[in-house]
């Protein structure tokens, strides 16, 4: 068959202009330099992918995302945002459910009580939790080639665009990310175009105040495409509520809702707890974790940044009826014990573990049983129970991280 | 299972090239390898990568003057049609692995990957039918 001339000088023209590429030089080197810097290269996330096809969804996430500017976080407006205190005595249901680490002679825990407003729902990371309209998709990455919808929630990832895109001038953001993040990043309060100059207003000059006990501040800026940006920044809590788009009221209708979530409203803990004495990788001789009558599932999904003590909830959700179904299903099928131990010539033994996965089984007399999944690095990768252990499948890692629209990475097979 | 280094090693040098054919730019080709990989280095025990498939080789035959302005048009083509055009007809990937990279519908492949061949074929030297026997 005659080759499409098309394709043909293509592939001549790229093979035609390859040897302009730079010379890799001691590219490994400079890749773990830059990964010991902790530079954006933690930060910009992971859509998992257990291939050559990782390093190049990298390059292509980085090659066409659009660049971003600074951000200055300025005077605080308290009545825009509401939260209550409870005392850290949760009532959680069951007996093993994981409990917040909070210090309760120094903290308030707090707890949103606020249901989302008809027709909305709630999304919640980094002990931030607020309220979108439900069509509106909750990613933990930014990841397609596919038109961007009217609007979306990231959180729990942040972002890794697929096949970039530039966001049009009718198009919404709700942003739940890392201070620290952001500002690595130089993200936070970025025009939409990613382009510096793009001649936004300019804001109001930094000046953090309280906010209901806690240091927050917030800005308001207009976009140079016609949009409002607002930010809420959690210094205390190192988070930061992010939203853009044309319509000013609905942002701060998003906005009124924003509540701080030490236990959030599906019931995970803002920050993992320690781990329970059973969850340990030689459990010797154990049955393998059971789900018994159990009907409903909250999904936690932790990860750990740079310098936190503990990980953090980066994505959550109550899964009902058949939404539930494939995680129990997976976990049901799952084979006792623990994963065997990747190659130590491929193990980096100073890699910790960066991302956890606590399920919380509910069965139908309102007992709770609490199941962590390790599936992250290269040893110690199980499944657990107060009473099991089983293996992490990728069948299991699909159905939690899919229910939270988050990628994941694991070298465990099947 | 390949080593960070014994994959760097083997595949570093294409990388650069793959990412210098999307971007064009030889600095931000570098930039991005080096942040792709060492985002790689942190995951590299979740990390398996696949062996590959051999590599392309080019037949002289299209004229010099016709790469060029094909190079010029690839540099105005939207970055995500010049992704896939890069992906399927340099790397040699398969419509279902391009979509994978670029974590899109393969459809998506199909048609950004015939917009830019259409816009291609604009500047493939015609034939003159007319002169022939």
């Amino acid at each position: 068959m005659t080759e499409d001339p098309a394709v043909r000088l293509l592939r001549e023209t790229l093979t035609a202009h390859e040897s302009e590429a730079p010379e890799p030089g001691n590219l490994a080197n400079a890749a773990r330099s830059r990964a010991a810097a902790a530079g954006r290269t933690w930060w910009s996330g992971v859509v998992a992918a257990a291939a050559v096809v990782f390093v190049v969804i990298g390059i292509g996430a980085a090659l066409v995302r659009g660049g971003n500017g600074g951000v200055k976080i300025g005077p605080a407006s308290p009545s825009s945002v509401a939260a209550v205190t409870h005392s850290p005595a949760v009532s959680t249901p069951g007996s093993a459910a994981p409990q917040p680490t909070v210090d309760s002679t120094s903290s308030p825990l707090w707890v949103p009580n606020r249901p989302p407003p008809d027709g909305w729902k709630l999304v919640s990371s980094l002990g931030v939790e607020l309220a979108v309209p439900k069509d509106w998709p909750v990613v933990g990455a930014i990841a397609g080639c596919d038109p961007l919808p009217a609007a979306f929630v990231e959180r729990g990832g942040g972002a890794v665009a697929g096949c970039g895109y530039t966001e049009p001038a009718t198009f919404t953001l709700v942003q739940i990310e890392r201070l620290s993040t952001m500002r690595v990043l130089g993200s936070a309060g970025a025009p939409a175009t990613g382009d510096a100059s793009a001649g936004r207003a300019p804001g109001p000059s930094p000046s953090p105040q309280p906010l209901n006990r806690l240091p927050a501040s917030f800005t308001e800026r207009a976009l140079a495409d016609g949009r409002t940006e607002v930010a809420l920044s959690f210094e205390d809590r190192d988070a930061v509520v992010l939203l853009r788009g044309p319509d000013k009221d609905l942002l701060f209708k998003v906005f009124g809702t924003v509540q701080l979530a030490d236990l959030d409203s599906v019931g995970c803990p803002a920050v993992l707890a320690p781990p329970p004495v059973w969850d340990r990788a030689d459990r010797g001789s154990v049955p393998k974790v059971g789900i018994g009558n159990a009907d409903r599932v909250t999904v936690c999904a932790y990860s750990s940044g740079p310098g936190e003590a503990s990980p953090r909830l980066a994505a959550s959700a109550g899964l009902t009826g058949s939404a539930a179904v494939p995680v129990l299903k997976a976990l049901d099928s799952a084979s006792a014990g623990r994963n065997p131990d990747a190659d130590p010539a491929d193990c980096l033994p100073s890699t910790p573990e960066l991302s956890r996965l606590v399920l919380l089984l509910h069965h139908p007399g309102g007992a709770v049983d609490q199941v962590q999944a390790h599936h992250d690095g290269c040893r110690n990768r199980y499944v657990a129970d107060a009473d099991g252990q089983s293996r992490v499948t990728i069948p299991l890692l699909q159905a939690a991280y899919g229910a939270l629209g988050m990628g994941f990475a694991t070298n465990v097979a099947g | 299972v390949e080593s960070f280094d014994g994959f760097v090693a083997a595949r570093g040098a294409a990388l650069l090239r793959f990412a210098y054919l999307v971007s064009g730019d030889r600095h931000a080709a570098e930039d991005l390898v080096q942040s792709a990989l060492a985002k790689a280095f942190r995951r590299w025990s979740t990390v398996s990568p696949e062996p590959r498939g051999g590599s392309v080789t080019a037949s002289p035959g299209m004229d010099i003057e016709a790469r060029g302005a094909a190079w010029q048009l690839l540099a105005t083509l939207p970055r995500r049609q010049r992704a896939v055009l890069v992906l399927r007809f340099y790397e040699d990937l398969d419509d279902d692995a391009v979509a994978r990279v670029l974590s899109c519908s393969p459809s998506t492949v199909r048609s950004n990957a015939a917009r830019g061949l259409a816009a291609l074929r604009r500047l493939v030297p015609t034939v003159d039918t007319e002169a022939l026997p």
